[in-house]
């Protein structure tokens, strides 16, 4: 290596000293604080143990809560898919002013803070309010829905802060179609619905991986709006470890809680690769 | 009555308040090859599209094999289309590219891969079955689009510039292979290009167009050599074109007198001029001979020939296989091609010549703005 280019890699490391120091200082030591806590009795200094893992798996009420809180990411990712890929469609064929339009639209909610997003679905959805009142008065039911502190509310309130990464990621994939496959397809004779199935969703992936890899992650680990939204029936995984820390002062449980959900989310979304990253789909998608 | 292959009667298309399309009249015989020859925004890709049925036309009837075809979607049409991006579908090989419209027309699987085969080997590539479109040229690609489009022996070939992203020499060899497949095959083809010598190397019939309007449909060797219209002349090939005025008339044959005072004489063609017109009048560098100027008194005394001018030689290029000359006449530039291009004495940059061309060569239409 030449001076010049040993030169040029001192200078890069250095410019990644700052980044380093505050990923390491914030995240990586404070994760490995919470696991030695997690795995030593008296807060991460005494004997090594397994107890606080050998708990979760011995009590049905944790394998529930984890079961709940994958079970409703998943209802999200396929309520954000279904409801964001059309959107992401439209996109895709709008002007770039209609674009950039869109893009402000869906992500306007996130100009306001998750706490306020979610006292607004409160009064929407609550027992007397809009809906329930608006169906009540035109004689549509007799008694009001239950549309909150259930699991449909959760998933309600958690697709409309996630649904923007879906669509967003199905956009960018949908925008590197080139228009003139349809156009191909079309003449060949492909009906519009059979143009959708052989073309525009085996296209659109790539942005259907990276967006259900986003929903699905922040969806397993979303704290407020299951707590909002959920109320005390539906207990999702971090709703119990922050239990756990801040109501019982249970650390050990409350950081192997956080630790299990963590191990969860990764072996799930590495379990969506391997199904998703067929031999076709590397074929075709690597660059 | 004749049933054509397609007929288009008045059809027009408007975008905005401007005519993209304007009454285009049309009948394409079984097994031609019509190429729609234009610049740019004349129209010509607004009306594949319409016989695609990518678009809808305004007005006027579009037939295919005598079916009116108004309303009728793309995909219920039958046709075969190969893109100028070649649109192969990125996610399927090129044996499931091409079995593609034969997928759709529930063909059987024991049919579809005989007709693949088949269709692979008329464009020479049966070794690439198994390939993903990446993993081709861009010639490779164009040649499985092509299979793509005839697999299913559709009633009509639709080409959109097939061969402008691909480099000059390639575009040589597959605008042949199309020409073979045009004439083995004898489908009815549409071909789009802004290419002129790519469009008389493979039609039957030039359609140029501009703005909208054709201006004239006619065997390539009509267009060249028999314009119809000032456009069709300074479009297709290369033109000298002199501004003139017309100084008398008689029995077919003309004298102008150009504004810089040379004076031309002119037989009538497809444009009857009258004396004291303002006139454009064109002569194609090819047509032009040059003689030594040496000879400049006797043709000044009459030799026969019918337009004689004199010029200064300003630029000489050397272009293969013929050779070009930029000669100064009374402050006109006159393009001159040559295949004898000499530069002995009396032909150098510089030197002053004599250029001759007949009257027959020279075309007359009424003058128009620039």
């Amino acid at each position: 290596m030449s001076k010049l280019a040993r030169n040029k890699v001192w200078a890069a490391l250095l410019l990644l000293v700052p980044s380093f120091i505050i990923i390491f200082g914030v995240f990586v030591l404070p994760m490995l604080y919470m696991l030695m806590i997690s795995v030593r009795e008296d807060g991460g200094t005494g004997a090594w143990t397994a107890a606080q893992y050998k708990l979760f798996f011995q009590d049905p009420y944790y394998i529930e809560v984890l079961w709940r809180t994958v079970r409703l990411s998943l209802w999200t990712v396929l309520a954000c898919l279904i409801l964001g890929y059309p959107v992401a469609m439209y996109m895709a064929r709008a002007t770039p002013k209609m674009r950039g339009f869109i893009t402000f639209l869906i992500l306007s909610p996130h100009l306001i803070s998750v706490v306020i997003r979610n006292f607004g679905w409160v009064v929407i959805l609550s027992d007397n309010g809009f809906i329930n009142n608006t169906l009540l008065k035109l004689g549509l039911i007799d008694k009001p829905l239950r549309l909150l502190y259930n699991e449909l509310g959760v998933v309600i309130g958690l697709t409309d802060s996630l649904i923007v990464y879906m669509v967003l990621a199905v956009a960018t994939s949908l925008y590197a179609v080139d228009a003139s496959l349809y156009k191909a397809a079309g003449i060949l004779g492909a009906s519009k619905a059979r143009m959708f199935f052989s073309v525009t969703l085996p296209l659109s992936m790539p942005g259907i991986f990276a967006g259900t890899t986003l929903v699905f992650s922040l969806a397993m680990s979303a704290f407020v709006t299951p707590a909002l939204m959920g109320g005390t029936s539906v207990k999702v995984m971090p709703v119990i470890a922050y239990e756990k820390m801040m109501a019982a002062y249970d650390w050990s449980l409350g950081a192997a809680l956080a630790f299990l959900l963590l191990g969860s989310t990764l072996g799930l979304v590495a379990f969506f690769t391997k199904l998703v990253e067929t031999k076709r789909h590397k074929e075709v998608f690597s660059s | 009555m004749t049933q054509y292959d397609v007929e288009l009667q008045g059809v027009h298309k408007r975008f905005g308040g401007t005519a993209v399309v304007d009454n285009f009249n049309l009948q394409v015989e079984r097994g031609e090859c019509v190429t729609f020859l234009g610049p740019s925004g004349c129209g010509k890709t607004t009306t594949l599209n319409m016989i695609a049925g990518f678009l809808e036309p305004d007005g006027g009837e579009l037939r295919i094999k005598g079916k009116s075809m108004n309303g009728v979607p793309a995909n219920k049409r039958d046709l075969g289309m190969v893109f100028q991006t070649y649109s192969l579908f990125p996610h399927m090989t090129v044996e499931e590219n091409v079995a593609y419209g034969l997928k759709l027309r529930k063909t059987s699987k024991r049919d579809m891969q005989v007709r693949v085969r088949k269709v692979l080997e008329l464009v020479k590539l049966p070794h690439v079955a198994d390939r993903y479109p990446k993993q081709l040229s861009g010639g490779q690609r164009q040649r499985i689009a092509i299979a793509r489009a005839l697999v299913t022996e559709p009633s009509l070939l639709l080409l959109d510039e097939p061969l402008s992203n691909l480099d000059a020499k390639l575009r040589e060899e597959l605008r042949e292979e199309l020409k073979r497949l045009q004439q083995e095959i004898g489908v009815t083809t549409i071909f789009v290009t802004h290419d002129q010598e790519e469009a008389m190397y493979l039609s039957d019939r030039i359609v140029v167009l501009d703005h909208g309007k054709v201006e004239q449909i006619g065997a390539p060797e009509d267009i060249y050599h028999s314009p119809a219209s000032a456009f069709v002349h300074e479009f297709i090939g290369k033109s000298n074109r002199f501004e003139a005025v017309v100084t008398s008339q008689s029995n077919g044959m003309g004298a102008l007198v150009t504004t810089n005072g040379i004076t031309l004489k002119a037989e009538q063609h497809m444009y009857s001029f009258q004396e004291g017109e303002r006139v454009s009048a064109y002569i194609r560098p090819e047509h032009i001979r040059m003689a030594a100027a040496h000879e400049e008194r006797d043709a000044k005394a009459g030799l026969g020939e019918d337009n004689t001018v004199f010029g200064t030689v300003r630029l000489i290029s050397f272009l293969g296989s013929y050779g070009e000359l930029i000669v100064d006449v009374e402050g006109t530039p006159v393009t001159v091609r040559t295949h004898t291009l000499r530069r002995q004495a009396g032909f150098g940059e510089g030197e002053r010549i004599k250029l001759i061309w007949d009257a027959h060569d020279v075309s007359v239409f009424s003058w128009k703005e620039e």
